[in-house]
C-alpha cells in the first residue's frame, strides 16, 4: 500500500541454532541500514523459569500477608487507615501486594542516592538494611562506580568546563529564581535567546521552552488536540504522552509498536468511519511517536511515517526526548539521522534533561503553531519560567555542539554505542533495538537473576539500572545501559569484562541467533 | 590436590546459587528458603521412596498379567 519505489525492502531469512527461521527486515535507504533492528523472541526455558519464580514469590507473598493479617508479624508497609469503615479502598490490592512482597524484598537495587555529579564515573552513598529493605541506614561511606544509568548521552554532566563556568556566572548575574511566569514578568532575554538558538539548531521557524520535560508533553497535547480529534499513539509511548493524550479529551487508539501496516489500517478505518457513534469526520488526526523508545532502544520509522501522514493528511508529533543531540550526524535528532526535511514533522518535541545536561523541554515547529501554544498553554501561563543557570547550561551546550568539540562528542557517542552493542551481541546476550541507538536494553528475564546481576555489577564498581515489572512486561525484565560520549574505551572494556564474568556465572547468554562466546574469544 | 578440592566446593556453591536463582529463592529471607527447601525435599523423597518400594512389585505384576 505504501509506495516503496524510493526505498528497497529486502527480507533476509536466517536460521538460528534451533533451526527456526527468523526474519530480519533490512529497510535500506541510500545503501545504509539505518532501520536495522532486532527483537529476539523469549526462549521457552527462560519464560517457564520466570513464571515459576513469580509463582513461588506469589505463594510466599500470600503466606506473609496471612501472617501480617493474623498479627503473627508486624505490618511494615503502608496501611489503609480507614479499611474497616465503608470507605473506598485507598490502595489497589494487586499493586500493593506486588510492592509489599516482591518489590520491597529487593528494593536496595532501586532508587540509590548519589553523592556527586552524574558523570561517567560517580559516587554512590552506601546504605545497608538490617530488616530486609524496610528501612535503611547510611554508613557514611561512598562507593565509586562507573555510571551506566544516567542519560548523559553527550557527556555534559560535568562540574568543570565552559558550560559549568557559564552557568555559575549566570547565577552570579541573574540569581536563581525568576519569581514569575512566562506570561507575566518572568520572560528574561536569555529565554528568548535560548528559543532563537534552539530554533536555528533544529532548523525550524520557531520554538518554545518549558521548565519540565514531562509537563511539556502532558500540558501541551491538550492545547493541540481536543474533543473531536483522533490521536493514534504507539503502544510503547511514554507515560507523559499518555497523560497528555488523556487530558486532552480527544479519542485515542494505540497501534502495534513501530508497525506501519497496523497504523495505516487504523488510519483508513478512522477516516472512512469517523466518530464511533455519529460517524462525523474527525476534525484532525495526530500520530504521536517517539524518536528513540527508551525501554526498547528502537527508532521510529520516520520516512514511512512521513509518507503515510502526507497521504492521509494527518499530523505528526514526535517526542525526541532521548534522540535530540544523540542521533544524527550533527546531533539534530531523528530527522537528521534519516536526512529528511524538518518541515515534514509538524510538531517536534524534546527535552533538555538527556543530552544537554540541564532540565526542561521544548516544542518546535512553525511560527503559527508556537504562537498558538504560547497563548493557550497552561505550562506557559501558570508555571514559573526556567531558572537562569539551567538556561545558560543549555545555551552553552548548544554553542559547544556547533564547534568541533561538539562534533567530537557526537562521533564519540556513536562510536561507543556501536562498539558496546556489537560486543554484547557477539557474546551471545539478547540486546533489543536499533544498532545505532545509545540506549542498550539487555534482557535478563528472571527476577532473581535481575537482582543478582545488579548487586554483582555494583560489587565490581559498575552502577546499572535494572527494570522489571511493571515498567516492562512481566516476562521481559531487563538491564538498560545508557552509553555516554564521556565513557572512555577503557571504561567500556571494564564494563564488558564484568558483564562477561557475571553473565557466565548467572547463565545470561540466552541468544540463539549469535554464538555464545567469552569476551577473550572475540 | 587442594586446588581441585577448592574448585569442587566452588562448583557446589555455583550449583546452589543456580538453584536459588532459578526458583527465585534468592530474593527470600533465610527461613523462607529453609521452609521451601524442606517442603521440596519432603515431596521428592516421598516420591523416590514410593518408587523404590512399590515399583518392583508393580512391574512384576504387570509382566505376569501380560505374558
Amino acid at each position: 500500500m505504501i509506495d516503496t519505489n524510493v526505498l528497497t525492502v529486502s527480507e533476509n531469512m536466517k536460521i538460528d541454532k534451533n533451526n527456526y527461521k527468523y526474519n530480519t527486515t533490512n529497510i535500506l535507504n541510500h545503501e545504509d541500514d539505518l532501520q536495522c533492528e532486532e527483537f529476539e523472541e523469549t526462549p521457552l526455558y527462560a519464560a517457564v523459569l520466570t513464571y515459576i519464580g513469580y509463582a513461588i514469590l506469589c505463594l510466599f507473598g500470600w503466606l506473609r500477608d496471612f501472617m501480617r493479617q493474623s498479627n503473627i508479624e508486624k505490618k511494615r508497609g503502608a496501611i489503609d487507615p480507614n479499611a474497616s469503615l465503608d470507605f473506598v479502598p485507598l490502595y489497589q490490592s494487586y499493586e500493593s501486594f506486588y510492592t509489599r512482597n516482591m518489590y520491597t524484598r529487593v528494593r536496595d537495587i532501586f532508587n540509590r542516592p548519589i553523592t556527586s555529579v552524574p558523570g561517567p564515573q560517580f559516587e554512590l552513598a552506601e546504605r545497608v538494611s538490617d530488616d530486609y529493605n524496610w528501612t535503611y541506614r547510611f554508613t557514611g561511606k561512598t562507593i565509586s562506580a562507573i555510571n551506566l544509568g544516567s542519560y548523559n548521552y553527550l557527556g555534559f554532566a560535568e562540574r568543570t568546563g565552559s558550560c559549568a563556568t557559564d552557568a555559575i556566572d549566570a547565577i552570579k548575574s541573574y540569581g536563581i529564581a525568576t519569581c514569575s511566569t512566562n506570561s507575566e514578568i518572568g520572560t528574561q532575554f536569555y529565554h528568548v535567546e535560548l528559543e532563537q538558538l534552539l530554533a536555528k539548531f533544529l532548523g525550524v521557524e520557531s520554538c518554545i521552552a518549558f521548565g519540565m520535560g514531562f509537563a511539556t508533553n502532558a500540558l501541551n497535547l491538550p492545547v493541540l488536540a481536543s474533543k473531536g480529534d483522533l490521536i493514534l499513539s504507539d503502544e510503547l509511548n511514554h507515560c507523559s504522552l499518555i497523560l497528555g493524550i488523556r487530558l486532552s479529551g480527544a479519542c485515542y487508539q494505540t497501534y502495534a509498536h513501530n508497525d506501519i501496516n497496523d497504523l495505516e489500517k487504523k488510519l483508513r478505518v478512522a477516516i472512512v468511519q469517523g466518530h464511533p457513534r455519529t460517524n462525523r469526520p474527525w476534525k484532525k488526526i495526530i500520530i504521536v511517536v517517539e524518536g528513540v523508545y527508551s525501554m526498547e532502544g528502537s527508532i521510529c520509522r520516520l520516512p514511512q511515517l512521513i509518507e503515510l501522514k502526507k497521504k492521509y493528511k494527518a499530523y505528526l508529533y514526535m517526542d525526541e526526548a532521548h534522540s535530540i543531540g544523540a542521533m544524527g550526524k550533527s546531533g539534530r535528532g531523528i530527522v537528521d539521522y534519516f536526512n529528511l526535511n524538518t518541515d515534514d514533522v509538524d510538531i517536534l518535541m524534546g527535552t533538555f534533561t538527556k543530552s544537554f545536561g540541564s532540565a526542561g523541554g521544548y516544542i518546535a515547529g512553525k511560527k503559527s503553531l508556537i504562537d498558538h501554544i504560547r497563548v493557550n498553554s497552561h505550562a506557559n501561563t501558570y508555571a514559573s519560567s526556567m531558572s537562569a543557570p539551567i538556561v545558560q547550561q543549555i545555551i552553552s551546550s548548544l554553542h559547544v555542539l556547533n564547534c568541533p568539540e561538539g562534533k567530537n562528542r557526537i562521533s564519540q557517542l556513536a562510536d561507543n554505542t556501536r562498539y558496546f552493542r556489537q560486543k554484547l551481541m557477539n557474546m551471545g546476550f539478547i540486546v533489543y533495538g536499533n544498532k545505532n541507538s545509545p540506549v542498550v536494553p539487555m534482557l535478563l528475564y528472571l527476577p532473581a537473576r535481575v537482582t543478582r546481576f545488579n548487586r554483582e555489577m555494583l560489587r565490581r564498581g559498575i552502577a546499572v539500572v535494572t527494570v522489571g515489572f511493571p515498567a516492562t512486561k512481566l516476562l521481559e525484565s531487563r538491564v538498560r545501559f545508557c552509553i555516554s560520549a564521556a565513557h572512555t574505551r577503557q571504561m567500556l572494556d571494564t564494563t564488558l569484562a564484568a558483564i562477561d564474568e557475571v553473565g557466565t556465572e548467572l547463565s545470561l547468554r540466552y541468544s540463539t541467533r549469535y554464538q555464545h562466546r567469552r569476551l577473550k574469544d572475540i | 590436590m587442594l586446588s581441585s578440592v577448592r574448585r569442587f566446593f566452588k562448583f557446589i556453591h555455583w550449583l546452589y546459587l543456580q538453584y536459588l536463582l532459578n526458583t527465585a529463592l534468592y530474593m527470600l529471607e533465610p527461613w523462607e528458603r529453609v521452609l521451601f527447601t524442606t517442603l521440596l525435599f519432603a515431596i521428592i523423597s516421598t516420591a523416590v521412596y514410593s518408587a523404590l518400594v512399590f515399583l518392583p512389585v508393580h512391574v512384576r505384576s504387570m509382566i505376569q498379567t501380560y505374558s
